[in-house]
């Protein structure tokens, strides 16, 4: 990571994204780089889930071409992907009868033999994550017992558990308090600092995200903006974020105000 | 995941278990043998009464194979679909797999007399029934396969399973209604579950079936712990889903589609022992509940056949009705317990 020039993790060559029948947002470019702490934010419905899911592989672009370490995304297999890149969902886990420990181990899968047995440099991967999220106490109890919050960061120790380059979470801090929000925030990026991943997410704490993150992409259907949060200020590519007058943004304090 | 050691002593208990309901099982009868006897003959071949040995070779014995099969097979396969599905109430039945057997025996049995001259009474015997019956829920695996690669969501999937079921409810009032009531009872006796009427050469096809739905249920542990977290989550773990789907699929068709087959429709087995199976071990790992649902499975169905033979005395009851009698308790108890089901 001490390279003068990374090389870029993940980069988007002007994608559209959508379904079958329906383009949702086009011409969306970026390139993330190790160890950057990344926002996709814009308006509910625009488009956030779609294109991480998309970044994700889970579905495909309807145009455009995503790169992963300078190789088109489509070019990897599914096995080969799963090394490369790990997800946090909207979605909690299915079934909420696993341990925190088994949840987390489940995220050693791309290692783990044919029937998924757990070697010692897995448990040591597994414990390592566990003290980093500070999970100790939590490591016995089952899901379901668990709050939002706890649950959220199980969540992300799985996916940290993976030892992927790239962690994509979608909206990992709705249904928290600013407290918790703040917490799973800073979590991220210490993660990035510390381990040199890239991780890029979608949220709606556009405030938040000015304060902590490297790069933001701000997702419109026609021309997203994308780039370090002071540049994209002074562009006044907030301004148009949301439509009409209901709030505005205010470049001062970096926070949106309620339009009187 | 725990240390497999850790679970060493709940498996020894239920293989004690098994191996007592065994000779339980085989103890009990309208014949009554003394137990000791039993013992001497499997241990040693020897018995004091020539009829016995008779009895325990062609009768019991085959009788409680089966069951251990039928038990094992059922559970493994509601252990699958539950998964599979993400529902705790999902079992062999929801796919339409039983409801395709039932359909298939229905039409052997009493369409025979409707559409005449195809097929005489005389050649209705086990063997047919059960090709029918695994001809029907083999055909309703086609359909599911067809519809699973173009419908994405499982639990679409699991809505059309059911439908199958009513479909088949549906056709067999028909048939019912025209047929003969000596074809109807006939019916009615085949859907009450038998595990008496499969001889030896049935049962060695019975278990090479099981066992490669057995098999394939192994190959998927990985995979089943995968879906524990979702099919999206299972895909960024490297699972291919449409594959993986197809194989979980076809191993349960083949356990509940034999199973229905030769026995009869069994209900309740394949919905209860999976949770019967998380509650033992409490963990929901497939390394430890794939056997857990086998051992379970068989050691409840052998219980429920010997329950159902009423010891010491003539008449028999039929299976189906036990397991649901003794399945449907068990579900409440442990929602009532819970307060909610989880898979």
């Amino acid at each position: 990571m001490s390279k003068a020039k990374p090389h870029t993790t993940l980069s988007a060559k002007n994608i559209s994204i959508g379904y079958k029948d329906k383009v949702v947002v086009q011409h969306i470019n970026f390139e993330v780089y190790p160890s950057e702490l990344v926002a996709i934010v814009g308006i509910n419905g625009v488009g956030k889930s779609t294109l991480l899911r998309t970044l994700a592989n889970l579905q495909r672009p309807l145009a455009g071409e995503i790169l992963l370490k300078s190789k088109s995304l489509e070019h990897y297999n599914t096995t080969a992907l799963a090394s490369e890149i790990s997800i946090v969902l909207t979605e909690p886990s299915a079934s909420k009868n696993l341990t925190v420990y088994e949840l987390i181990a489940l995220g050693r899968q791309p290692y783990t033999n044919w029937i998924g047995s757990l070697s010692e440099e897995d448990q040591a991967k597994i414990t390592e994550v566990i003290t980093m999220l500070q999970l100790e106490k939590l490591k016995h109890q089952k899901c379901f017992v668990l709050s939002d919050g706890q649950l959220q960061r199980v969540m992300i120790a799985r996916a940290l558990a993976q030892n992927t380059d790239i962690i994509l979470l979608d909206e990992p801090t709705t249904h928290l308090d600013i407290y918790h929000k703040v917490q799973i925030l800073k979590l991220l990026k210490n993660i990035a600092r510390e381990t040199g991943k890239t991780i890029v997410f979608t949220s709606h704490e556009i405030e938040m995200s000015l304060q902590l993150c490297d790069q933001m992409l701000l997702l419109k259907p026609t021309a997203s903006p994308f780039g370090k949060p002071k540049e994209l200020i002074a562009k006044g590519s907030f301004n148009d974020l949301f439509p009409g007058d209901t709030v505005s943004f205010d470049a001062q304090t970096e926070t949106f105000r309620i339009t009187k | 995941m725990k240390k497999t050691g850790s679970y060493r002593t709940p498996f020894i208990f239920l293989l004690l278990a098994l191996s007592l309901s065994f000779v339980l099982n085989i103890s009990f009868g309208s014949v009554s043998i003394p137990f000791t006897q039993v013992l001497s003959e499997l241990f040693s071949g020897k018995i004091e009464n020539e009829s016995w040995n008779y009895i325990l070779w062609s009768y019991r014995l085959p009788k409680a194979l089966t069951a251990i099969l039928a038990g094992g097979g059922l559970a493994l396969s509601g252990l699958l679909m539950q998964t599979l599905f993400r529902n705790p109430l999902a079992g062999p039945f929801v796919l339409g797999i039983s409801s395709g057997a039932s359909l298939g025996a229905a039409l052997l049995i009493m369409g025979s007399s409707i559409f005449s001259g195809i097929l005489s009474f005389g050649l209705i015997n086990t063997i047919s029934l059960a090709i029918a019956a695994s001809a029907g829920s083999f055909l309703v695996l086609l359909v599911v396969l067809a519809v699973a690669t173009r419908v994405k969501d499982t639990m679409a999937l699991l809505i059309i399973g059911l439908m199958f079921g009513s479909i088949t409810a549906a056709i067999v009032s028909v048939l019912s209604y025209f047929t003969t009531s000596e074809e109807l009872q006939r019916y009615v006796y085949w859907s009450f579950g038998s595990l008496g009427d499969v001889s030896w050469s049935q049962l060695s096809l019975l278990s090479g079936i099981v066992i490669i739905g057995i098999a394939l249920s192994i190959a998927s542990i990985k995979t089943l712990n995968a879906l524990l977290l979702g099919e999206n989550y299972a895909k960024s773990l490297g699972v291919q889903l449409q594959k993986s789907r197809y194989i979980i699929i076809i191993a349960t068709a083949l356990l509940a589609g034999s199973i229905t087959a030769f026995a009869g429709p069994i209900a309740f087995v394949g919905l209860a022992v999976p949770h019967l199976a998380r509650q033992l071990f409490n963990t929901t790992n497939h390394q430890v509940l794939v056997p857990a649902v086998l051992l379970c499975g068989a050691i409840l169905m052998l219980l429920c056949d010997l329950i159902a033979q009423i010891p010491s005395s003539a008449n028999v009851l039929p299976i189906n009705a036990i397991t649901s009698i003794i399945g449907a308790p068990v579900v409440i108890w442990l929602l009532t317990r819970k307060q909610k089901m989880l898979f």
